[in-house]
């Protein structure tokens, strides 16, 4: 048995035309961001609608006051709910500035800083904080770090996470993704609860 | 807003042309022998120009897209189902699930899935390809796992 282990680190030459296209090949998702019109107008469209579909469940479960969206498409919904306000990572602001917010949303270097969130706490003074929990995250204990150091800093809020279980990088021939979940609780305060919200997305939260 | 495959999607953001690599790499595999009996399987509507020879019996070559939520006894299954000299699998690993534990396997997923697909094609020489970055790439949303086994 011969086996050849690549990843795009290592496996620029390993097939022939493959190198000799290479200034024509994308893969970088960051690079978005510098032709912007297209991906806007696909956010908008087509990521706000998926969004919506997931969320609207959050929506109903919001205690009243103001709601602050983390980098979660919190602009989206402010028909729905007026107090929310979206706080959004500033490489997203070229192309969230185009569309019609009212105000309500503020950019951050990174939402999830403990600056922002001693902040949020501080002066939005809010009843709820919803988050997404994605590709940023590698693993359970990675994740359950992450998560308590967020909940750590927002104090005396209904904190709601969705578990989005396409982006999350866990050992899927290991665990299931209640498996998942089930252990994160563990790690998580007591008062967190879950809720599936669709089959790859699964809300974890409070209720304080 | 038009139905289009994701791959045509992701091409529109960028304004000059160009192709994704995971997809080059598909290209580059087929190159020599994409006028072949060619089974496409799965999300393939992209390739369906470039295969002239398509066949749904009897393929000397077999291109299996896995990018939807497949779990692993459906991508066992489909796997097995696969005999041809040459095949390709492209498989986004975002959307895999299992249904049970199995505290036994590799801690590590892209070594798991290397040794699930391995444990299929037991005597083949198999040339993977995995996307390690997590943050920035299009590996949550398209097959960037791949798999190239040959049997010449």
């Amino acid at each position: 048995m011969q086996v050849l282990l690549h990843n795009f680190i290592s496996n620029m030459t390993s097939l022939s035309s493959y190198k000799n296209a290479q200034n024509s090949l994308k893969q970088n998702y960051s690079t978005y961001f510098l032709q912007i019109e297209n991906f806007a107008w696909w956010m908008k469209k087509r990521k706000g609608k998926q969004t919506a579909n997931k969320q609207l469940g959050i929506l109903k479960l919001l205690p009243k006051g103001t709601s602050i969206w983390l980098n979660n498409f919190g602009y989206a919904f402010i028909d729905e709910n007026p107090n929310i306000i979206s706080f959004e990572n500033k490489q997203n602001k070229k192309f969230l500035e185009k569309i019609n917010h009212n105000g309500k949303i503020f950019f951050s270097d990174d939402v999830l800083s403990k600056t922002t969130l001693q902040y949020i706490t501080k002066y939005q003074k809010p009843t709820s904080v919803v988050l997404r929990y994605g590709h940023q995250y590698t693993d359970l204990e990675a994740t359950a770090k992450k998560l308590n150091d967020i909940i750590k800093n927002l104090p005396n809020t209904n904190i709601f996470i969705i578990l989005e279980f396409e982006h999350i990088y866990y050992n899927r021939i290991r665990y299931t993704q209640k498996h998942f979940t089930d252990s994160l609780l563990q790690l998580l305060p007591k008062l967190f609860k879950c809720k599936e919200l669709s089959f790859f997305d699964t809300l974890v939260y409070n209720d304080i | 807003m038009p139905k289009i495959n994701w791959i045509s999607r992701q091409k529109t953001f960028f304004k000059e042309p160009h192709e994704l690599k995971q997809i080059q790499r598909i290209k580059d595999f087929f190159e020599t022998t994409k006028n072949a009996p060619t089974m496409l399987l799965g999300d393939t509507s992209y390739f369906d120009a470039y295969f002239i020879n398509k066949v749904t019996t009897d393929p000397e070559q077999v291109l299996f897209v896995c990018n939807t939520a497949t779990s692993l006894v459906e991508f066992k299954q489909q796997l097995q189902s696969i005999k041809a000299k040459r095949v390709c699998i492209a498989v986004n690993k975002f959307r895999l699930y299992s249904t049970q534990n199995s505290n036994t396997v590799n801690s590590n997923y892209d070594m798991s899935l290397f040794d699930f697909v391995q444990n299929i094609y037991k005597d083949s020489k198999i040339d993977y390809f995995y996307e390690e970055d997590l943050g920035d790439k299009f590996n949550f949303a398209s097959p960037t796992t791949q798999f190239y086994i040959k049997h010449d």
